[in-house]
């Protein structure tokens, strides 16, 4: 019986601790006069953390870049980082961990669309300002939401690009599809599958391969028989490879567009196992270079700088604008900080700069994508090139 | 003496302290809380089937799913209420589950282990492909409902309901596998051919067991959708699955108490791992073996042989009568 | 006949891989009835082990996956003696639950080194270009991969034939007790068979890697493949694994042409489905006696 009565009495205290913590917190969660603690989140265990980690790597190496060079308005960013495991249950427990167990100011964070999705609530309801990460899935950040910003291209953004540049392919009629089925690739097929028919393309075959697939036989064979003028692949990297080889090898033509996943062309290429598989691929990507490219000469030394064990990889770029975007917001609202006045400088964000990203960052009223830019890549020889928007007319 | 008053004092006291946690709570811990008190339900549920009757069945990570799929199409497409979607899931599981009973009726059971897997997965395929009806890999969304004081936004609201759901189907269970159906179950364990001559019927037993079963997965899916807030079909698969075995075989097969430690014990482990990262995948697997390997009869077994736990008998007031036997030898 | 003459090659060449897959879970079933979930873990260790080998140490190709192949058979031996011979003969839930966990931790394992990328695991015949005969396109990793299965699978029906072993693990797999009444060392079988099973996994894994990449999660397809094969063969017949991997080879291929691409996800479910409601045993499968 006593154990039942000290139980109450220990109930009672901590609920009088917690009004006296919420009546005393005037300033919000998260912010000293030195310090900015941030939350972050991504897939670090399992399968997945082969994206999580140099995702949010690249962010972590603009924040630390950003520390050395005396932080913001005098504080230093924290970064407390969280495991989601890709997994929407475990995302929404981390998410709620870094607000209120570690009580993060704000959040940067995100790389798997289903997730993030499923986490979304807690940001609104807490109102707590929140940078996607990487994930692509357009319902994310549309409808816009006030605390809810993206720098990264939305899937439908990646799809559209593959399609107007597969529309430009000289006589262009019939195209191929090849994808996987889930939230990453369905996110890029809405795009598409809007617009194909008024782009006058006909599709003649649309076929899935599977997750970890070792063998694309029957999906060659199919868009063989479709005799398609371009190939589009909403394929992940191995994936990807498995596709191109076998495409190779029962002489299905191209051209090939793949999208941002494959960036990394001569990493494909290598992968395939074959010195030409990608004479006739084509990358979408919203990333001003290749990996190596003297255009991101800078970001991959700041990368290199903090991580130096690390493969650089066009991943290793995709967190970096969004990192980018949130130090110059935190800077403009200004040394008396607060949620609020972040969302209102991340709102008022006008041609920010992107850093890797191939755009110039710009948030508005109800506009919460930020960056929409992209452009396709291909290989010259030995050589990764930026091929514009539309098939080149020298070809 | 003591051991009497530990159990005449220890439901009274635990939910006391159950239905104060909510004041001691951030919504991050409630969150963890939720969760264990639905794979509580869940483990309850697949104890059943694979401790007390023995069937080797791999669906109910799927039933799970049709319960959550249920039970969040009804609520986001319809505007159900929750009060009828949550065991609306838990029918829709529980009549889909007693087909399991038909494989079951003549197959061994790594063949039966084997449908099942195959019939899950297929379950989980057209959740991502049957589109049009439940919106794929997009996911669907449960409303934040209110009924009167009570609102589903709330972790702390969402944990007296589901606290509550979990209560009854606890004595549910109990009740059930201390009368003659619990043990017409481990007479099929054991010996399906026994227990036929026994006047047990194979075919009845063994279809309710699997739709009870199955019940119990669908309520637990429901209520992990409303917990959760957003279900997608890659929640109910494999991965989902292992989580139940572990539960049920950590926590002791054939155990009321073994589903309850189990279910607390496997939930909360992965968030007390978040910090070792690297090494999580490692530590679970090879804290897996070793549990297994030292304690085979799982943590409640292990803990009833020491004495710790009670034993738990298939007959209803057995510990009543053990004590009177006691009283009346004594005096 | 095109289309068809290329399915079935390439059919046959994935199909082999699904046999020797499905050979290692059914031999570890027959044994010692357990159902082992880690086989697909075995078959990845067994790749990356040939893999660092080959570019760490720089063995002669050869070389490397025969060392890989022993390396994952010892590995099996140690695993059965000290994770599965201490529960034997407990609840077979129990036991699959071990090799659950040790899939986790396997996977674990690679993945501290080995987690941060996909890597490419080299060709036995690198600059062999496709070979093409008439209508028949073929690539030599296929033809390696056929005639590699095939000469294990003649060497295994020697081996269970005509050693003493190999009978002696027959004898075990059909009456545990009356082998161990004639003296048969039945914890040898054991981790004979376990060590049996892991080598013909990496000897899979060495096989299937070029093709399909390596990474730690490399296994789980291939796990699954193999139970459908295993299935499809009755799950206690050696000869039933490898004409149920064949023929789940096969099956993908045909299915995902001629019905749709989409299927091949599943198509291994249906199979499973199909064939346990036809034929509840499976093809090689015999209908068990009940004993009281």
């Amino acid at each position: 019986m006593t154990a039942k009565r000290s139980m109450k009495l220990a109930g009672l205290a901590v609920a009088a601790g917690l009004a006296w913590a919420g009546a005393a917190g005037a300033a919000d969660p998260g912010i000293t006069d030195t310090t900015i603690k941030l939350g972050m989140f991504g897939p670090l265990t399992g399968a997945v953390s082969i994206y999580g980690y140099p995702i949010n790597n690249g962010a972590i190496a603009i924040y630390n870049e950003t520390n050395a060079a005396g932080g913001i308005n005098g504080r230093k960013i924290e970064i407390v980082h969280e495991d989601d495991g890709c997994d929407p249950a475990k995302t929404r427990a981390a998410v709620k961990k870094l607000i209120e167990q570690d009580k993060v100011f704000a959040i940067h964070g995100g790389s798997c669309s289903g997730g993030v999705n499923a986490a979304k609530d807690e940001f609104i309801s807490g109102k707590v300002p929140f940078m996607v990460m990487a994930a692509t899935l357009d319902a994310i950040s549309d409808p816009p939401n006030r605390y809810i910003f993206t720098t990264t291209l939305p899937g439908s953004g990646d799809g559209g690009i593959m399609l107007n540049f597969a529309k430009t392919v000289p006589n262009a009629k019939k195209i191929a599809i090849v994808r996987h089925q889930d939230d990453w690739a369905n996110a890029k097929m809405k795009n598409i599958s809007a617009g194909y028919a008024a782009a006058g393309l006909q599709i003649v075959a649309d076929e899935t391969l599977a997750r970890n697939a070792t063998d694309a036989t029957a999906q060659v064979l199919k868009v063989k028989a479709g005799n398609p003028d371009v190939v589009l692949f909403l394929l992940y990297p191995g994936e990807s490879a498995v596709f191109l080889r076998d495409a190779e090898k029962y002489g299905v033509k191209g051209p090939f567009v793949g999208s941002n996943s494959v960036m990394d062309l001569l990493d494909l290429r290598e992968r395939t196992g074959s010195k030409t598989s990608v004479n006739n691929a084509y990358a979408s990507a919203f990333l001003q270079g290749y990996v190596g490219d003297p255009a991101l000469e800078k970001w991959t030394a700041i990368y290199r700088k903090h991580f130096p064990n690390d493969k650089v990889q066009s991943l290793s770029f995709y967190g970096m604008s969004g990192a980018l975007t949130m130090v110059d917001a935190m800077k403009r609202a200004g040394k008396d900080l607060t949620r609020e006045k972040l969302v209102d400088a991340l709102e008022a964000t006008k041609d920010g700069e992107a850093g890797p990203g191939y755009c110039k960052v710009t948030f508005g009223k109800d506009v919460r994508q930020g960056c929409l830019g992209g452009t396709i890549w291909g290989v010259k020889g030995d050589q990764i090139v930026n091929i514009g928007p539309s098939w080149p007319k020298t070809n | 003496m003591t051991r009497d008053l530990i159990h005449r004092w220890f439901a009274p006291v635990a939910i006391a302290i159950l239905l104060l946690v909510p004041l001691t709570t951030n919504s991050y811990i409630q969150f963890i809380i939720n969760q264990v008190i639905v794979y509580v339900i869940i483990a309850i549920g697949l104890n059943l089937l694979l401790g007390y009757a023995g069937q080797f069945a791999f669906a109910h990570a799927a039933m799970m799913g049709i319960g959550a799929y249920t039970a969040a199409l009804l609520m986001h497409r319809l505007g159900v209420t929750f009060w009828i979607a949550v065991p609306a899931g838990g029918f829709a599981a529980a009549a889909i589950g007693s087909l399991g009973a038909l494989p079951a009726m003549r197959m061994k059971r790594v063949y039966l282990a084997l449908m099942t897997l195959a019939i899950a997965e297929l379950i989980q395929w057209v959740l991502v492909h049957w589109k049009v009806v439940t919106l794929g890999t997009d996911g669907v969304k449960i409303p934040h409902e209110k009924f009167l004081w009570f609102t589903l936004a709330s972790d702390y609201h969402k944990f007296y309901l589901i606290l509550a759901a979990m209560a009854v189907l606890y004595v549910v269970a109990r009740r059930l596998v201390e009368s003659k159906f619990g043990r017409s179950l481990v007479a099929i364990r054991e010996n399906e051919i026994v227990a036929q001559c026994n006047g047990i019927s194979i075919a009845h037993t063994k279809a309710a067991v699997f739709a009870v079963s199955a019940f119990y997965a669908g309520i637990g899916g429901a209520l992990f959708a409303l917990v959760l807030g957003h279900i997608v079909p890659d929640g109910f698969g494999l991965f989902q699955l292992v989580v139940h075995f572990s539960i049920v075989v950590i926590g002791g097969l054939i155990s009321m108490f073994g589903s309850v430690i189990g279910a607390v014990l496997l939930t909360t482990l992965p968030e007390l791992l978040r910090g070792v990262r690297a090494l999580q995948e490692l530590i679970y697997g090879v804290l897996l073996m070793v549990f297994i390997i030292f304690m085979p009869g799982g943590i409640a077994g292990f803990a009833k042989q020491r004495g710790w736990l009670p034993d738990e008998i298939l007959v209803r007031g057995w510990r009543a009568l053990q004590a009177r036997l006691k009283r009346e030898g004594g005096s | 006949m095109e289309i068809p003459l290329l399915l079935t090659a390439s059919g046959l060449a994935n199909g082999a891989l699904y046999a020797l897959v499905a050979l290692g879970l059914v031999l570890v079933y027959k044994t010692q009835d357990v159902v082992q979930f880690g086989h697909g873990e075995v078959l990845m260790i067994g790749a990356f082990i040939g893999y660092s080998l080959l570019n760490y140490l720089g063995l002669p190709y050869p070389a490397a996956m025969l060392a890989a192949v022993l390396a994952c058979g010892i590995m099996g031996f140690v695993l059965e003696r000290i994770a599965f011979r201490p529960i034997a003969y407990h609840h077979h839930i129990t036991l699959a639950m071990v090799t659950v966990g040790l899939s986790f931790a396997l996977k674990g394992i690679a993945r501290i080194p080995f987690g941060a990328d996909i890597y490419t695991f080299p060709r036995l015949f690198p600059d062999t270009p496709t070979i093409v005969w008439g209508k028949l396109i073929v690539t030599p990793q296929h033809l390696v991969t056929i005639g590699v299965a095939l000469a294990l699978t003649i060497g295994l029906f020697v081996f269970f034939r005509s050693t003493t072993m190999g009978k002696q693990m027959r004898a075990t797999q059909q009456n545990l007790t009356g082998a161990s009444i004639i003296g048969i060392n039945t914890g040898l079988i054991f981790s004979g068979t376990w060590a049996l099973a892991c080598a013909i996994g990496a000897v899979a894994g060495v096989l299937a890697a070029p093709d399909a990449l390596l990474y730690p999660d490399m296994g789980a397809r291939f796990l699954l493949k193999g139970f459908a094969a295993a299935v499809l063969g009755g799950f206690e017949s050696v000869p039933g694994a490898i004409v149920g991997g064949l023929l789940i080879g096969l099956i993908d291929n045909f299915a995902g042409f001629y019905i749709d691409t989409a299927f091949q996800e599943i198509s291994a479910y249906c199979i499973i489905i199909l064939v346990l409601f036809v034929w509840p045993y499976g093809l090689f499968g015999r209908r068990p006696t009940h004993r009281v």
